[in-house]
């Protein structure tokens, strides 16, 4: 990192990772860069069907439709690491229902609020850092 | 009215025309007299150019109908035609006839002033006379008509029909205007007429359009198809299968027209694609037409390359194995879904690389806890290498494109690798933020004729002028990389070079280039480019050449300045400079040199000292001369020509730019025989500029130009042509940042160019110049991509070329055309389309031996250097492979014609060795033989075994004097200013006879001092010789010993050379030395010597040479010790005991025929990097002036 310093300012793009940012309201918003740092720890996970995988990489939330398995003792609004269902890491979330609530959800409702997904390494490229 | 006639001539005819019949008689007179009049105009106009031409077929008929009708006519003269008896018909009709009897001239109806004079007496009644003259005259109009439509002819069609029109028009408007004259209505008519025969017109326009485009789309493909493939088999064994009287230059025209009428290519692209592929161009195409499939790149820190398979499989992803040589890369055949968006994409599993982008990764094998650097320039794709680092290590990645930056860092995260650090910026500037790296990558910037399948623009918006943009961009991309790379470093010291270009050569800071040829069908083609602040590019574009420049100076202390010219007549110069920035300047010269010519030239400032100047100009007899000058705004600048054109034409321009940016112009010149041209720009302030040219046009000019740069970037150019048998000498010295030297010296054209860069702007020059019918271009432009470009790098670093580790791909090219490339070029890789299926690659891996850069104060001379430390390694290493490498390049060398980087050595030796190449080979494999050593002294390096080389040879380089831009000749321009050196020179020259003439001394002064550095060059060579021949005798019956005692005296002289580094770089040098393996004991001595060594050196040769024995104590043998002892004797004796001695030398050995050439090749092999030191020792002599 330290051959980072040797390049100016205005010429440096990026070295090391994002982890995400603070928003206005001093809450931590995390990046998708993060994802590769994160998932091995992550506690809470979701994982998404193959069916819903293209939804939520295009910056959807989860509905219960999509849902192929969840962590359990899940709370509301806990943020979790979305997986697919080979366990590939898609990206942040936050669940919207706890796992008891998933449960008996309707399918259509949002299971999982969206926060952050692989897609963005292409969508979002300039923000990335 | 009024116009007599012959009343015997024809007139008296009859019948009404046609056209007298339709009409009826005018009420509007005016009017009506003007449309006829109109009419007959046309008709005049036309007809009567036509009836000057010869006399037709037709024409004749209608002659004889003419005639015929004219007989009628006789007979009817009595019937009187009232009708037509109107003073406007008659006005109009008698004006027409006029014009139409003359024009006609068959009419019979004579010249008026013989009619009048006759018939003056009785012919006076106007009356009696218009009346057949009205008849005759409509008959006349009529015929006038006919003429006019037929003797234009059918490509006059509509000419005529237009004119018919009109008439008609006309007509009819008489007819209305007579009953209605409204002037609504007229003028409706009129339009609605008008826009009736657009119509007609618009409609036969496209009607013969449509068939002139069939025309030129009929030529079908499959013809054309037939007919490459014949000149191709043709081609293939010409002897036997070329048609009688065809030139192989024919066919190949033929070839090129087809390939690129077929393929749809621009032809300077297709007669590349021809050099580099004379057989298979036809396979090259094709393959260039068909897409080439899309290939991933497994990421190994996610995921392995089965599993990534089987997932897309999974997906519907048909895919294979790309090939043996990569574990990693995937070929896609076809798929179902977008493969650059599934979620393994998008989880980073794999990349989307293309083919040839895996290649320069292999070739780096970057190893784990390396730094590496990579500059992309094109989209390669991210980093893909660092993968193989498992994350560790650094990965440095600058891209100079912001955009694509971003993308990098985007693929780099979604990839998962977190040791890069991106930047974005100027790849050239990479040695200044960071120079200790393992490996680098460099993906220079290209033209793209390897993806052509990709981007199918490259294949008509490429030009010359590209390719050498980019082939300059990548020569200095290349220096940075090796300049940024680390060459202690234990793993590393590589350098990979990659394009994706096919071409043999492709370079921003500042490039500039200059061919030429000034004899008929020459052409000059210069194109400068300067990237980054200072911009520049200009160009020659030959016969009816055409000069263009175009100097754009972008930033803060904008420099530009351009000349072309053309010499001959029809050529013609634009120049453009655009200073971009605050002081934006803009100028742009035009001119025609031939009878006629003209000169345009606009300054057009932009901003705050806003400046526009524009000069026109008429160069012939009685010509004129068009100055403006106008001063914008606060910095007020006034310009003033006055020229002269006719023979004794002088020029005389200056221009003083009175405020902040003082600027003086001056410029004088003669044209004809004896002309003079002197021009001076002093620019006083901040951001300095003084350019200077001059030249002599016709034989017996002469040019003297000076520029005189003041403040900080002092810049000097000196130029002057010395004829008849014109020579050119320019000399750009540039002090501070960038430093440039450029030369052209003729007769029978010699011409030196050297580029001094010094500091980070780089800056290189080129000039090459043919001055008379026959002579060749030293410096071309024609062939570079890849491997020019890194034979360039291996004359200006110390670098060497290693195996790129890929075991497929085509060698890199040693010879193509009137290049010829170091051989162990041979080591790089090009990979095909057509034959790997891969898009059209470059590969080259370099090794970097020495972190030592040959600087600016060394000027490029440090090829010495370079030579002397090459020669230090092999000789510590003295591997087998080194062995090998040498064999193969001693005997490509030789095959090579002299290309050669030091002119002054070749040309020193080629009158003493012109003779006998079958001893230097001898001389050459006897070393091998006999020592291991001696093998090694050989040098690696290019310049100086170039050298060594043509002196060996004595090549025919002599005959084909040329100049590279190597350091030598640079030296030689930095010598030829400092005339002090040049006076101990030639005291020394004085003292010593000189033995071997190679140019005729001319009167001029510079060509005076260019001698003297020649024979002072030659002098220590003679010296050698001298020693050699002594130390000779003694060993003439063993040729081993001889072989030996030379390359001890070799040695000697790299000592000598070595202490002059070490003078010059002594913290450098010994961390050479310590790299060094054998000799360290020789090393060691020349540190502790260097310091005395120079200031004796200064004073005595033979002291130095003294010396230099001692100081390498473990080396020296026996052998060695004799040849030591020699040269003591030869340098300590006076240069006339020298001379002696030489004189002496053909005596003793006439007898051996055998060994007298050996001898002499010898010592020519010893003069030359004698020739060096000598160099050497002037500039530390140079050093010390300048440091007191």
């Amino acid at each position: 990192m330290k051959y980072a310093s040797c390049v100016g300012k205005d010429e440096l793009i990026s070295f090391g990772t994002c982890f995400g940012k603070f928003t206005k309201t001093q809450k931590f918003r995390l990046h998708i860069t993060a994802l590769e740092f994160l998932a091995p720890y992550a506690k809470y996970k979701i994982w998404v069907k193959s069916s819903a995988e293209q939804q939520f990489l295009y910056g959807h939330h989860i509905m219960k439709s999509g849902l192929g398995r969840i962590t359990e003792g899940t709370t509301q609004y806990q943020g979790v690491v979305v997986y697919s269902m080979n366990d590939l890491p898609l990206g942040f979330g936050v669940a919207a229902k706890s796992t008891q609530e998933c449960r008996q959800a309707d399918p259509m409702t949002i299971v999982c609020f969206h926060q952050a997904d692989v897609g963005e390494f292409i969508r979002s490229e300039d923000t990335l850092t | 009215m009024g116009r007599k006639r012959d009343p015997d001539a024809p007139q008296k005819k009859s019948g009404p025309g046609k056209k007298a019949k339709k009409q009826q008689p005018p009420s509007l007179p005016g009017l009506k007299a003007g449309a006829v009049g109109k009419r007959f105009n046309k008709g005049g106009a036309v007809a009567e150019p036509a009836a000057a031409k010869t006399v037709s077929r037709r024409s004749k008929k209608r002659l004889a109908k003419r005639l015929k009708k004219q007989a009628e006519k006789v007979e009817r003269v009595k019937t009187p035609q009232k009708k037509l008896d109107s003073d406007g018909e008659d006005m109009s009709g008698e004006s027409s006839m006029e014009e139409g009897s003359e024009g006609s001239g068959s009419e019979g109806c004579v010249t008026p002033t013989s009619f009048t004079d006759d018939n003056k007496a009785w012919l006076k009644p106007a009356k009696t006379s218009t009346l057949p003259l009205s008849d005759d005259d409509d008959d006349d109009s009529d015929m006038m008509d006919d003429d006019f439509g037929e003797e234009e002819g059918s490509s006059d069609d509509e000419m005529e029909e237009e004119d018919e029109d009109a008439d008609d028009s006309d007509d009819d408007d008489a007819e209305d205007d007579d009953k209605e004259a409204l002037p609504i209505e007229k003028a409706a008519k009129k339009l609605h007429k008008e826009q009736q025969r657009d119509r007609k017109l618009a409609a036969k326009e496209l009607k013969t359009n449509i068939a002139a485009s069939e025309i030129m789309t009929l030529p079908n493909l499959v013809l054309l198809q037939q007919r490459v493939k014949d000149i191709l088999t043709v081609l293939a064994d010409f002897k036997t299968r070329r048609k009688e009287g065809t030139t192989r230059k024919q066919y190949f025209a033929q070839l090129i027209k087809d390939l690129c009428q077929y393929y749809d290519y621009n032809e300077f692209l297709m007669g590349k694609f021809l050099e580099v592929f004379p057989q298979e161009i036809v396979e090259f195409l094709e393959a260039n037409e068909v897409q080439r499939p899309v290939t991933i790149r497994t990421n190994t820190l996610k995921t392995r390359r089965r599993d990534l398979a089987q997932t897309l499989i999974n997906r519907g992803v048909n895919l294979d194995p790309i090939g043996k040589w990569s574990k990693v890369g995937l070929v896609i055949y076809d798929s179902q879904v977008p493969v650059g968006a599934t979620p393994e994409y998008l989880a980073g599993h794999y990349m989307l690389q293309g083919g040839s982008s895996l290649l320069p990764v292999i070739a780096l094998a970057p190893q784990e806890r390396t730094s590496v650097s990579s500059t992309w320039q094109r989209h390669l794709g991210a980093s893909p290498h660092i993968l193989l680092m498992r994350n560790t290590g650094t990965l440095f990645a600058n891209d100079a494109n912001a955009e694509r930056a971003k993308a990098i860092v985007g693929n780099l995260h979604r990839l998962g690798v977190t040791n890069c650090i991106v930047s974005c910026m100027d790849g050239r500037l990479m040695p200044k933020v960071h120079h200790s790296f393992d490996r680098v990558l460099l993906d220079a910037p290209c033209s793209g004729t390897g993806v052509i399948s990709k981007d199918p623009t490259v294949k008509t918006n490429k030009d010359q002028k590209d390719i050498l943009r980019c082939s300059h961009l990548q020569k200095e991309l290349i220096l940075a990389a090796i300049d940024s790379c680390n060459a202690k470093s234990t793993s590393g010291g590589y350098v990979v070079y990659s394009t994706c270009s096919v071409l043999v050569s492709q370079l921003p800071a500042l490039s500039w280039w200059v061919s030429r040829l000034l004899c008929p069908g020459e052409s000059v083609a210069c194109s400068v480019l300067v990237s980054q602040s200072p911009a520049l590019s200009c160009r020659l574009l030959c016969p009816g050449e055409s000069v263009a420049c175009s100097v754009l100076v972008s930033q803060s202390p904008a420099l530009s300045w351009w000349v072309s010219r053309l010499l001959c007549p029809g050529e013609s110069v634009a120049c453009s400079v655009l200073v971009g920035q605050s002081p934006a300047l803009s100028w742009w010269v035009s001119r025609l040199l031939c009878p006629g010519e003209s000169v345009a030239c606009s300054v057009l400032v932009s901003q705050s000292p806003a400046l526009s100047w524009w000069v026109s100009r008429l160069l012939c007899p009685g010509g004129s001369v068009a100055c403006s000058v106008l001063v914008g705004q606060s910095p007020a600048l006034s310009w003033w020509v006055s020229r002269l054109l006719c023979p004794g034409e002088s020029v005389a321009c200056s221009v003083l730019v009175s405020q902040s940016p003082a600027l003086s112009w001056w410029v004088s010149r003669l044209l004809c025989p004896g002309g003079s041209v002197a021009c001076s720009v002093l620019v006083s302030q901040s951001p300095a500029l003084s350019w200077w040219v001059s030249r002599l046009l016709c034989p017996g000019e002469s040019v003297a130009c000076s520029v005189l740069v003041g403040q900080s970037p002092a810049l000097s150019w000196w130029q002057s042509p010395l004829c008849p048998g014109e020579s050119v000498a320019c000399s750009v010295l540039v002090s501070q940042s960038p430093a440039l030297s450029c030369r052209l010296l003729c007769p029978g054209d010699p011409v030196a160019c050297s580029v001094l860069v010094s500091q980070s702007p780089a800056l290189s020059w080129w000039v090459s110049r043919l001055l008379c019918p026959g002579e060749s271009v030293a410096c071309s432009v024609l062939v570079e991509e890849n491997e020019w470009v890194i034979d360039y790098a291996l004359k200006k670093r110390n670098v060497k070329l290693v195996p790129t580790g890929l075991d497929f791909g085509q060698d890199g090219f040693i010879h193509m055309k009137e290049h010829h490339f170091h051989p162990s070029l041979k080591l790089t890789r090009r990979f095909y389309p057509h034959t790997h299926n891969l898009d059209g690659f470059f590969v080259a891996k370099l090794k970097k031996l020495s972190n030592k850069i040959p600087t600016v104060s060394d000027a490029a001379g440090d090829g010495e250097e370079e030579a002397t430390k090459g020669k230090k390694r092999k000789q510590e290493k003295g591997g087998p492979r080194d062995k090998k490498q040498k064999m193969e390049t001693g005997s490509d060398d030789q095959s090579t014609s002299g290309d050669d980087d030091d002119e002054d050595d070749e040309e020193s030796m080629e009158e003493s060795e012109s003779d006998e190449p079958v001893v230097d080979i001898k001389t050459k494999q006897k070393p091998q033989k006999s020592s291991g050593k001696s093998l090694n002294l050989k040098s690696t390096s290019k310049a100086e075994k170039r050298s060594s080389m043509t002196s060996l040879k004595g090549t025919p380089a002599s005959t084909t004097k040329k100049i590279g831009k190597t350091p030598g000749s640079a030296k030689n321009a930095k010598k030829l200013s400092e005339k002090k050196i040049d006076e101990s020179l030639t005291t020394l020259k004085a003292a010593t006879p000189t033995v071997m003439k190679k140019t005729p001394v001319s009167g001029n002064k510079k060509r005076k001092s260019h001698d003297t550095v020649s024979r002072d060059e030659s002098e220590p060579s003679k010296r050698k010789k001298s020693l050699s021949l002594a130390s000779t005798p003694s060993q003439q019956t063993k040729k081993k010993l001889l072989d030996k005692s030379r390359s001890e005296s070799r040695l000697d002289t790299t000592k000598e050379k070595r202490k002059s580094v070490n003078n010059s770089h002594s913290s450098t040098s010994p961390a050479v030395v310590s790299n060094t393996i054998k000799t360290p004991k020789t090393l060691n001595g020349t540190p502790q010597h260097s310091a005395k060594m120079s200031n004796k050196k200064r004073k005595s040769l033979g002291k130095s040479v003294n010396v230099t024995p001692s100081a390498t104590p473990g080396s020296a043998k026996k052998p060695a010790m004799k040849s030591s002892g020699a040269t003591e004797l030869g340098t300590s004796g006076t240069s006339l005991k020298l001379n002696t001695s030489l004189n002496k030398s053909p005596a003793t050995t006439p007898a051996n025929e055998k060994k007298k050439p050996a001898n002499k090749s010898f010592s020519g092999v010893l003069s030359s990097p004698q020739g060096l030191s000598a160099k050497k020792r002037k500039k530390s002599l140079n050093k010390s002036v300048s440091s007191t």
